[in-house]
C-alpha cells in the first residue's frame, strides 16, 4: 500500500470544496470523502463549479507521477493480474494474419492460451494460471513489454 | 541412417539427451516437445527427426531440410531453475554452443548474426528457435529447436541469407552421430555456465559476432531501421544507435548495409 499517495489524496481533498472522491483504476478503488459545514444557509456543494470534480481526477493522477497508480487499498481479491515472464514484444495471434487468441469479455480456463511474447528468437506462449472472465487486455498487439509487466486483467470466477 | 551406437558412445552428459528419441518423420521436433501429451516430460529429453513435415522458424517462417542428411533436433527443458528473468540468455547460449561444436570438430571459423544463426565463411548452416510456455508468469517448459545442414548439398528457394552445409564448407562426408553428441556435451557445460556465471554468455557471443560496431539495417517485418549495431544489454536486447540516440530492439532480421 502506498501510504504517501493516499496522503496526498486526502490532503487534495481536504483543501478543497470536493466532498467525496471516488478513484478506481485497474481494480483497485479508492474512496475518499469528508464531511462539510454548511456556511450560512450555502451547500458547499453550490459553491463548486461543476467542472472542479473532473479536473481533480487528473491533479491526482499527475501528482501520483505515473499513469499506473500502485495503491493498493480495497484491491478486489476477485480479479487476476497475468504478468510476462520475460522482456519481449507482446503479440496476441499466432501470426501476422492470424485471429487474436482471445478478447475482452471471452471466458478462460487454466491452460487457455492468452498471448505470445518473443523475445529475439524466443517465443514464450502465456496460457491462464485461473479460470474467469478477460477484463481488461493493457498491453496493444505488438508493442514491448517489460518483466513482470501486467498484461491481462482477469476477473476470477 | 542415423547410429544410435555411434552416438551414444560420444555423448558425455549426465542428463541431456539421456532420453533420447529417433523419429523418422514428424510434423515439427519443438512441436512435439512443446505438447506435454506427447508424453515428453523429463528435464533433457532429446528428439530427432530426420524429416520435419512443418519445420519452422519465427513468424511462420519454413525450415527446410533434406532427409537423412541433416540434424533437426529438440531439446526439452523443465528444470525450474533455468526459468528466471534472463532466460532469455538461452537464445545466445545455444548458438555459442551450435558454433563452438563446429570449431572444436572441423576447425571451421563460425560467427554468429544476432540473435542466434549460425554462420560459416559467413553463409548460414545453423538456425535456433527457442519455444517456451508459461502458466501466469511461471514458464513451466521449454523447448530448444536445432537445424543444422550438415550434408545438404543443394539449396532451393529464397533466403535471406545465403544457406550453406558443413559438407560444402568441407569437402567431405560429416558424421552426424559425433557432431550431435558434441553438440549436446556442450549444451550440458553451456547450462551449468547458465546458472554459475550468466555474464559469460553474453562475452562468448560477443566474441564469436562480427556485427558489432557495422553500420546495420533492422527489418521487423514491416518498417527497415538504420543505425550502428553498438551492442546488446544483459538481456541480449540489440542495441541501435541512430539519430535519435539508442533504440532497443528485441527482434528483427539484422544485416550489414
Amino acid at each position: 500500500m502506498d501510504i504517501n499517495l493516499i496522503k496526498k489524496l486526502v490532503k487534495l481533498v481536504d483543501e478543497s470544496g470536493v466532498t467525496d472522491l471516488e478513484i478506481e483504476q485497474e481494480g483497485i478503488r479508492i474512496k475518499i470523502a469528508k464531511k462539510i459545514r454548511t456556511v450560512q444557509g450555502f451547500d458547499a456543494a453550490q459553491l463548486m463549479p461543476p467542472s472542479i470534480p473532473v479536473s481533480y481526477k487528473d491533479s491526482v493522477s499527475q501528482s501520483a507521477g505515473e499513469e499506473n497508480l500502485s495503491v493498493k487499498v480495497e484491491k478486489e481479491t476477485d480479479v487476476h493480474e497475468i504478468r510476462s515472464p520475460i522482456v519481449g514484444t507482446f503479440y496476441r495471434a499466432p501470426a501476422p494474419d492470424a485471429d487474436s487468441y482471445v478478447q475482452v469479455g471471452d471466458s478462460i480456463s487454466v491452460g487457455s492460451v492468452l498471448c505470445i511474447v518473443e523475445a529475439m528468437k524466443l517465443m514464450n506462449e502465456i496460457e491462464s494460471d485461473v479460470s474467469g472472465k478477460i477484463i481488461k487486455i493493457l498491453v496493444d498487439n505488438g508493442k514491448p513489454v517489460e518483466y513482470n509487466q501486467p498484461l491481462f486483467l482477469i476477473k476470477l470466477s | 541412417m542415423f547410429n544410435l551406437e555411434d552416438f551414444d558412445i560420444k555423448l558425455d552428459t549426465d542428463y541431456i539427451g539421456r532420453n533420447f528419441v529417433y523419429a523418422e518423420e514428424v510434423d515439427s521436433t519443438n512441436g512435439v516437445l512443446m505438447n506435454s501429451a506427447y508424453g515428453f516430460n523429463d528435464h533433457g529429453s532429446v528428439l530427432l527427426a530426420e524429416k520435419q513435415l512443418k519445420g519452422r522458424g519465427r513468424q511462420n517462417r519454413t525450415w527446410q531440410s533434406q532427409k537423412d542428411l541433416n540434424l533437426t533436433f529438440s531439446i526439452l527443458l523443465k528444470d525450474q531453475s533455468l526459468f528466471t528473468s534472463g532466460f532469455t540468455l538461452l537464445v545466445f547460449g545455444a548458438a555459442n554452443v551450435v558454433a563452438a561444436s563446429i570449431e572444436n570438430l572441423y576447425q571451421l571459423r563460425t560467427e554468429v548474426k544476432w540473435p542466434n544463426d549460425v554462420l560459416v565463411n559467413g553463409k548460414k548452416v545453423a538456425g535456433i528457435l527457442i519455444e517456451s510456455s508459461s502458466q501466469g508468469q511461471k514458464i513451466v517448459r521449454a523447448v530448444v529447436g536445432v537445424g543444422l545442414n550438415v550434408n545438404q548439398q543443394a539449396f532451393h528457394g529464397q533466403f535471406q541469407i545465403q544457406p550453406t552445409s558443413l559438407k560444402n564448407e568441407l569437402n567431405q562426408n560429416i558424421e552426424r552421430e559425433v557432431l550431435l553428441a558434441e553438440i549436446l556435451n556442450i549444451f550440458e557445460e553451456m547450462l551449468g555456465k547458465y546458472k554459475t556465471e550468466p555474464e559469460q554468455i553474453l562475452k562468448d557471443w560477443r566474441m564469436r559476432c562480427r556485427m558489432i560496431g557495422e553500420k546495420i539495417d533492422v527489418n521487423d517485418g514491416k518498417n527497415s531501421r538504420h543505425g550502428i549495431f553498438d551492442d546488446v544489454d544483459e538481456n541480449g536486447t540489440l542495441l541501435l544507435r541512430t539519430e535519435k540516440g539508442i533504440e532497443k530492439i528485441n527482434f528483427g532480421d539484422v544485416s550489414i548495409r
